[in-house]
């Protein structure tokens, strides 16, 4: 298939499957992973709510469901007091709840997958290299026949190499999350997109985490 | 004595915390689009070309030599009958040819083939002389393309040498026979020719013809010979004379007729 021997498509299938589950584990602490569709942060000495994240879980399953109303919405809510992450959906509701005294730790992170990257431009690379060794063979009937193997693996590692960078372009999220007391982690991710009118991406998401520390260190002073 | 006076203290001035130096996180410069786009160029133009390359030239191969043998090191094909030939799939680079036919001096050259371009190729062979023999009949005569090449000897055997292989129009003709004709490659392996001759329907008829005519005349003469005799006999001598002149204007060496005639001539003249 692609050109590539089936031993080196089998290759390239594990090498994928083993990418896709170290990328899974880098975000096993991530959240949900949704489409943002309001974000509300208030700056200045407010009470209550100061931030505020909506979004609809992302995919194209969810899509799908929300094609017959069935769409799953998450919010990520932190006021003076507490951290909350609901969902509400086809799968049920559930209500997560972190007293903000209890937060031991915030994290934002800006993911990207690297390691899909990396797989990318190897397969790239791997094409390239098979080429440049069948150019350098140095009998003709050798290389036309090593040329004619190399185009094929070339147009594999082609399609293979662009399908990842496309996973790795479309891997891009802002990560928000804390920790609570016992293990507790409440996060939420989303990718970079225009609510309103405005951006929401890594550096409001940061201004966030910001505020939200800043909060976090009141109420430890505090208490 | 005084006592010095208490000087307010001033609250220290509040200094604002220095800003937490923070990383600027990658990301939106579309480094890794650059790499990437690179690397897809590389890929592309690289998938082409090397299917382009992988592909082979072909080497259109002309000679003046219809159905050589041509080998391009190791494939080998035929040549049409306008003496061309086509290679296709060849690897780019120097190649090895053979052209080899039965008329002509073999032909080992090296050709360059060239990607991205045509690459044709023509040859002249030399050609290898034959010494040409014909069966035929003694003393017909032999044409090549209607060239006379001699007159074949007692044994009916014509040698002609330096004859040029090629396509001939063959003709062997010999005066009261069949002609004959053929179209023929001629080539050091066909230089041998039996051309036997056989005796024409016109030769055949007039022979016919002749013998009816000398069965005729034997006949007559018998009868002419008979009448003088018997008239002879007769005594009736100008009669017999009369006929015997007839019989000789037919058969002029007949020795009885001249005989009787003589016979008959004595006699008159013995009556005279």
């Amino acid at each position: 298939m692609f050109g590539l021997g089936v031993s080196l498509f089998q290759v390239a299938i594990l090498l994928i499957c083993l990418v896709a589950l170290s990328e899974w584990w880098r975000l096993r602490d991530a959240g949900p992973n949704v489409v943002v569709q309001d974000f509300r942060m208030e700056t200045g000495e407010t009470k209550g709510e100061f931030l505020y994240v909506l979004g609809r879980r992302s995919g194209i399953s969810e899509w799908f469901l929300g094609l017959f109303g069935l769409q799953a919405q998450i919010s990520f809510s932190v006021t003076d007091d507490e951290v909350t992450r609901e969902s509400a959906g086809p799968r049920g509701f559930e209500s997560l709840y972190a007293p903000l005294a209890e937060i031991g730790s915030s994290r934002c992170s800006y993911y990207r997958a690297f390691w899909v990257l990396a797989l990318s431009i190897f397969f790239y690379l791997y094409g390239l290299f098979n080429l440049l060794a069948a150019v350098v063979k140095s009998d003709d009937y050798a290389r036309q026949q090593a040329l004619s193997t190399g185009s094929d693996t070339v147009w594999g590692c082609l399609v293979l190499g662009t399908a990842c960078y496309v996973w790795y372009a479309f891997s891009k999220r802002v990560l928000i999350s804390v920790s609570a007391k016992g293990g507790v982690v409440l996060g939420i991710s989303f990718k970079r997109s225009i609510v309103e009118n405005v951006a929401v991406e890594l550096q409001k998401a940061m201004a966030a985490v910001d505020l939200m520390n800043a909060r976090i260190l009141a109420k430890h002073t505090q208490s | 004595m005084s006592t010095p006076t208490m000087q307010p203290m001033e609250p220290p001035e509040q200094v604002p915390p220095l800003p937490r130096t923070r990383l600027k996180p990658l990301g939106g410069s579309g480094k890794s689009v650059r790499v990437m786009l690179v690397c897809l160029i590389l890929s592309v133009v690289g998938a082409i070309a090397s299917r382009s390359y992988a592909k082979g030239g072909a080497a259109y191969i002309s000679a003046n030599a219809p159905g050589a043998s041509v080998r391009v090191d190791d494939a080998g094909r035929q040549a049409n009958a306008s003496g061309a030939v086509q290679f296709v799939g060849l690897p780019f680079g120097q190649r090895r040819l053979q052209i080899q036919h039965p008329d002509f001096e073999p032909l080992t050259a090296t050709i360059h083939m060239a990607w991205l371009s045509s690459n044709q190729f023509s040859f002249h062979l030399t050609a290898v002389p034959l010494t040409l023999t014909v069966n035929t009949n003694p003393g017909a005569s032999v044409f090549l393309n209607g060239q006379a090449m001699g007159i074949a000897n007692n044994q009916g055997i014509l040698v002609k040498s330096g004859v040029t292989p090629g396509d001939y129009d063959i003709e062997v003709s010999l005066t009261g026979y069949n002609a004959f004709r053929q179209h023929r490659h001629l080539s050091p392996r066909f230089a041998q020719i039996y051309a036997q001759l056989y005796i024409s329907q016109e030769r055949i008829q007039a022979l016919q013809e002749e013998q009816r005519r000398a069965q005729q005349n034997a006949a007559q003469f018998q009868q002419l010979f008979a009448s003088a005799q018997r008239e002879f006999n007769s005594r009736q001598y100008q009669p017999a004379l009369a006929a015997i002149d007839e019989a000789l204007k037919l058969e002029p060496g007949n020795q009885p007729a001249q005989q009787l005639r003589s016979r008959i001539v004595q006699t008159i003249n013995i009556l005279r």
